[in-house]
């Protein structure tokens, strides 16, 4: 009676710790298989049938139905450059300027990995719609409160995060993503 | 003392093995979810839905992109190929298909494609070339997603390319 009490009571306990373990490899992936460029980093091996389990399943978790690498690389931050987290009680600035792709788009998430509701609907902004200066260079600012230019909405998300992506890169970016300039994310005021 | 250290390993390994298992599954767990969402909404298999642009309201995956336009189609090719046509659009714009476990096994995107409509033919595992002469993509599984994107370049063209989505299509070929 004893030995089955205690196999019961091992068993729930590893399935526990096996399920909550996973949970948190899958959301807080160990960094080995991503490539970093400043505050982003990108996962070569996305929809790639080569991916490790771990991959596979992050990338299942948080972009489903990727892309492999030679059609897009997706770059995300989680942080800003000073590591730390993105979230609507700050402001930011996102300086960068064009990549080699044939379409590059930045969009911003809420801690669902879904859209930021807000009233413009703007969720995004890419190589067409973005106001430059005349050297090119862009400065997009993620924000809850209106900006002037090139506003991000940041609405009320507890996390925010950022995607890159970069559609049918050159061959030299496709080759080597953490040699991609990729923008800076400077964190200003707090609320 | 030894005995407690005994059930202590015991439960580890136990752990490691459904912490492995776990993981290894989730992509299909995940994948038959979307399967259920679909059936949940009188989604049929073997037919393309045409997505409405993506928004914070409405989106049918993670991390959708806002500038692209997505048709879906869950696949189940155990009984007869599919057969997938669409119209190809002056802008960035691919098909790719999805195995059950998640694996990007084919991509062929407007520059590929070199034609203003494709036509292909989507075959299961260990099937033979079911139309000879045409181009025939193999799924490792059965089941799977066959996912269109098409770029939105600029506003005014949303009404144009949304015409051009609505053109793909996903048919049993027998």
């Amino acid at each position: 009676m004893k030995i089955a009490l205690n196999s019961l009571a091992a068993a729930a306990i590893a399935v526990m710790v096996g399920l909550g373990s996973a949970a948190l490899a899958l959301r807080y992936p160990i960094e080995t298989d991503w490539v970093r460029s400043g505050a982003w980093k990108t996962n070569l091996e996305a929809g790639s049938s080569q991916a490790g389990i771990y991959s596979r399943g992050r990338i299942a978790v948080a972009g489903l139905f990727a892309l492999n690498k030679s059609e897009t690389i997706y770059f995300l931050a989680e942080h800003d450059d000073d590591g730390r987290a993105m979230s609507s009680r700050c402001d930011y600035r996102i300086e960068g300027k064009d990549f080699n792709a044939r379409w590059w788009s930045i969009t911003a998430y809420g801690p669902t990995f879904f859209l930021i509701p807000n009233q413009l609907n703007r969720y995004s902004y890419n190589m067409n719609n973005l106001a430059r200066d005349a050297q090119g260079n862009y400065v997009i600012r993620l924000s809850s409160a209106p900006k002037d230019m090139n506003w991000l909405p940041s609405g009320n998300a507890p996390r925010v995060y950022l995607n890159l992506r970069l559609y049918n890169p050159d061959p030299s970016t496709a080759k080597d993503p953490a040699a991609v300039e990729t923008p800076r994310i400077i964190r200003e005021a707090c609320r | 003392m030894r005995r407690f250290a005994g059930w202590l390993l015991l439960t580890l390994a136990l752990a490691a093995a459904v912490h492995l298992v776990a993981v290894s599954l989730a992509p299909r767990a995940i994948m038959a979810a979307v399967f259920l969402v679909m059936k949940r909404n009188g989604r049929e298999l073997n037919t393309a839905y045409h997505e409405p642009r993506p928004s914070a309201e409405r989106s049918f995956v993670v991390m959708p992109s806002p500038d692209l336009l997505y048709s879906v189609c869950a696949f189940d090719v155990s009984e007869t190929p599919l057969r997938i046509t669409a119209a190809v659009p002056d802008t960035y714009w691919s098909i790719s298909m999805y195995a059950f476990n998640t694996d990007n096994f084919f991509v062929l995107n407007d520059q590929q494609a070199g034609a203003k409509e494709i036509e292909l033919v989507l075959t299961g595992p260990g099937r033979n070339q079911p139309a000879p002469g045409a181009r025939v993509a193999v799924s490792p599984t059965a089941r799977g997603v066959v996912l269109f994107r098409t770029l939105i370049p600029s506003e005014n063209r949303l009404d144009e390319l949304i015409r051009i989505q609505k053109l793909a299509s996903c048919k049993p070929l027998f």
